[in-house]
């Protein structure tokens, strides 16, 4: 019986893996991107640029590994965010949400160079911002740019902030910090918790 | 039977997701942003003093070897938002165990879903299943580890609607079942209908009040509770927030109910989180009699869990984990069983050293202090220390 069930979970397991294979390539890229800055250092300007104007779609990624490798400080993740905008200028929203998310610290020098850009960007999410009549939610006219990286997402969470939108879960406000996976019963849903098996 | 019905639901979930062309799974729900696919293997050698510390038998400690492979996936898109991880892993056990087996096998799978149906709807649905002998000392239904492995499976799915810029509602139905292989009279079944209305008081503010009714089936009987709550969830700063409810639940038995949870970044290395709650709960009730033999289950337990858990990371290459918890559960109208309480005190140290980007090796210890002189089997100590190496590609 427990083989049953094991053997049935290792087939489910596969059967996500099996027609997404493809969608790894952006890991991919920012392994190769890190390995190149990390050798590097002092080009990571021109390895941003360079590797955001071939592979627009992982610039995400491209992004925090250039941060992340470089251990950037305030200036230098301005620098990165300013040259990844300027090779992938469509991507504002992205790319300003990616830095901050791995460097926070640095919202202030971030927000200034993205607001520099984010005029006539075109992105999905208004930039009506706040807590106007419109553009208080998604709004449906934007959305998903089909690169697979699920769309742009707002510069702020606060930029697209309503009723509906959740604090406390993930930044983007899609589950709610309370449990969800175990409602009535247990504690909190996050499953990557230092409490774990055996 | 049962596990037919659970396999195909664990199988369903996951044919869900790939029909949806879903290309990346992530086990962290928290994730803001999207994440490719990424699967991980791992092989961890470890020491467990206490392998089986609930059962009636004499304290065994082994040495163990672990193996697990796994994959997650984080979608965070403009529309549709979801993610979803999924794991199996197996432990053998080198020494023999008494009131034990010398191998353990568990597997878990969640899916998170968030769908903008249009400016004003949203679908949320968030399923969670596992098999093991425990989910976890803080966050699983069960907090103790258990003889015999079990199925947890939950799924919680709402409808949300903007009525105003201001005013929405979150309308959902939920079911949880637990499940022991041994049949046990443990296994339990619950049902909720829950409503919540959500006000934007600012940005930064919403305020909330929830209405939920749960209907919880036993082998030996059942019972059915309302909860009603008021809170908030505030963002204190662009890297912080807080999320709060207080209320009150009503049924078979009457008690106050709260759930606080607060997260921060810190800085660019340190990110916190703590996680409060009050409130009854249905699982982990039923207990045999050690007069009797026979089984007898609490209708009230009244659970208190207070958790906090900090990563640093030292370097690129070093994070470092610190978490401790404390649970404690007030037990209490059983027919034969004496009325008591249970407490649980769990420290989590961790390290992970990052060798390159696939591959890492980690060390962790944890230790439990269980106490409790009226709940069977519930007082013992357990000190587990492993090191293992995981690769992800």
């Amino acid at each position: 019986m427990k083989n049953t069930l094991k053997f049935a979970l290792v087939g489910a397991l596969l059967a996500v893996a099996a027609p997404v294979a493809s969608a790894a390539d952006c890991y991919a890229v920012s392994k190769s991107v890190a390995k190149e800055i990390a050798a590097k250092p002092k080009h990571v300007l021109t390895i941003v640029s360079e590797q955001i104007a071939a592979n627009e779609a992982c610039a995400c990624e491209i992004v925090k590994a250039a941060i992340v490798v470089t251990e950037a400080d305030k200036t230098l993740v301005a620098q990165i965010v300013e040259q990844a905008i300027e090779a992938a200028p469509k991507k504002v929203s992205l790319i300003t949400t990616c830095a901050l998310a791995v460097a926070p610290d640095a919202h202030a020098e971030v927000m200034e160079v993205s607001a520099k850009y984010a005029k006539g960007a075109g992105e999905g999410y208004s930039a009506k911002g706040g807590h106007s009549a419109k553009g208080s939610d998604y709004s449906s006219k934007g959305g998903g740019n089909g690169d697979g990286n699920g769309g742009n997402p707002p510069s702020t969470p606060a930029a697209q902030f309503g009723p509906l939108d959740f604090i406390g879960g993930d930044s983007t406000g899609n589950f709610s910090p309370f449990s969800v996976f175990l409602p009535s019963q247990g504690g909190q849903s996050s499953v990557a918790d230092p409490y774990s098996q055996p | 039977m049962k596990l037919i019905k659970y396999t195909a639901v664990a199988s369903l979930l996951t044919g869900v997701a790939s029909a949806q062309g879903l290309f990346d799974v992530n086990s962290n729900e928290t994730e803001g942003e999207s994440s490719p696919l990424k699967y991980t293997a791992g092989v961890a050698f470890g020491y467990d003093d206490n392998v089986s510390p609930t059962s009636a038998a004499a304290e065994s400690d082994s040495t163990y070897v672990r193996g697990n492979v796994g994959a997650s996936l984080v979608v965070r898109g403009a529309q549709t938002s979801w993610d979803i991880s999924a794991g199996v892993g197996v432990t053998n056990y080198l020494d023999d165990i008494e009131g034990g087996d010398d191998t353990t096998y568990n597997a878990n799978l969640a899916l998170n879903i968030n769908h903008r149906l249009n400016d004003r709807t949203r679908l949320v649905s968030r399923n969670f299943f596992n098999y093991g002998l425990d989910l976890g000392n803080f966050y699983g239904p069960i907090t103790s580890r258990q003889v015999d492995e079990y199925v947890y499976f939950s799924t919680d799915n709402a409808i949300g609607y903007r009525w105003t810029d201001r005013l929405a509602t979150y309308t959902g139905v939920a079911f949880s079942t637990l499940n022991y292989d041994d049949g046990s009279q443990s296994d339990v079944d619950s049902y909720s209908v829950y409503n919540q209305f959500r006000y934007t008081l600012s940005d930064q503010t919403v305020l909330t009040a929830t209405g939920r009714y749960t209907y919880s089936d036993y082998s030996t009987g059942d019972s059915d509770r309302t909860t009603a709550s008021v809170g908030f969830e505030h963002r204190l700063s662009e890297s912080s927030t807080v999320a709060f409810q207080v209320g009150g639940q009503f049924g078979d038995n009457t008690s106050a109910y709260a759930n606080l949870s607060y997260t921060a970044q810190i800085n660019n290395q340190l990110k916190i989180r703590t996680f409060a709650r009050y409130s009854q709960e249905d699982t982990d009730t039923v207990f045999i009699d050690p007069a009797t033999g026979v089984a007898d289950r609490y209708e009230d337990k009244t659970t208190l869990r207070i958790g906090a858990a900090a990563d640093y990371t030292l370097s690129p290459q070093i994070t470092l984990t610190a978490g401790g918890s404390y649970i404690t559960s007030d037990y209490s109208d059983a027919t034969t069983l004496e009325e008591g309480t249970y407490d649980l005190y769990s420290v989590y140290l961790g390290a992970t050293y990052k060798i390159n980007e696939a591959l890492s090796v980690t060390g962790s210890a944890n230790f439990t202090d269980s106490r409790s002189g009226v709940i069977p089997n519930r007082d013992y100590n357990r000190r587990r220390y492993e090191v293992g190496v995981n690769y992800a590609f």
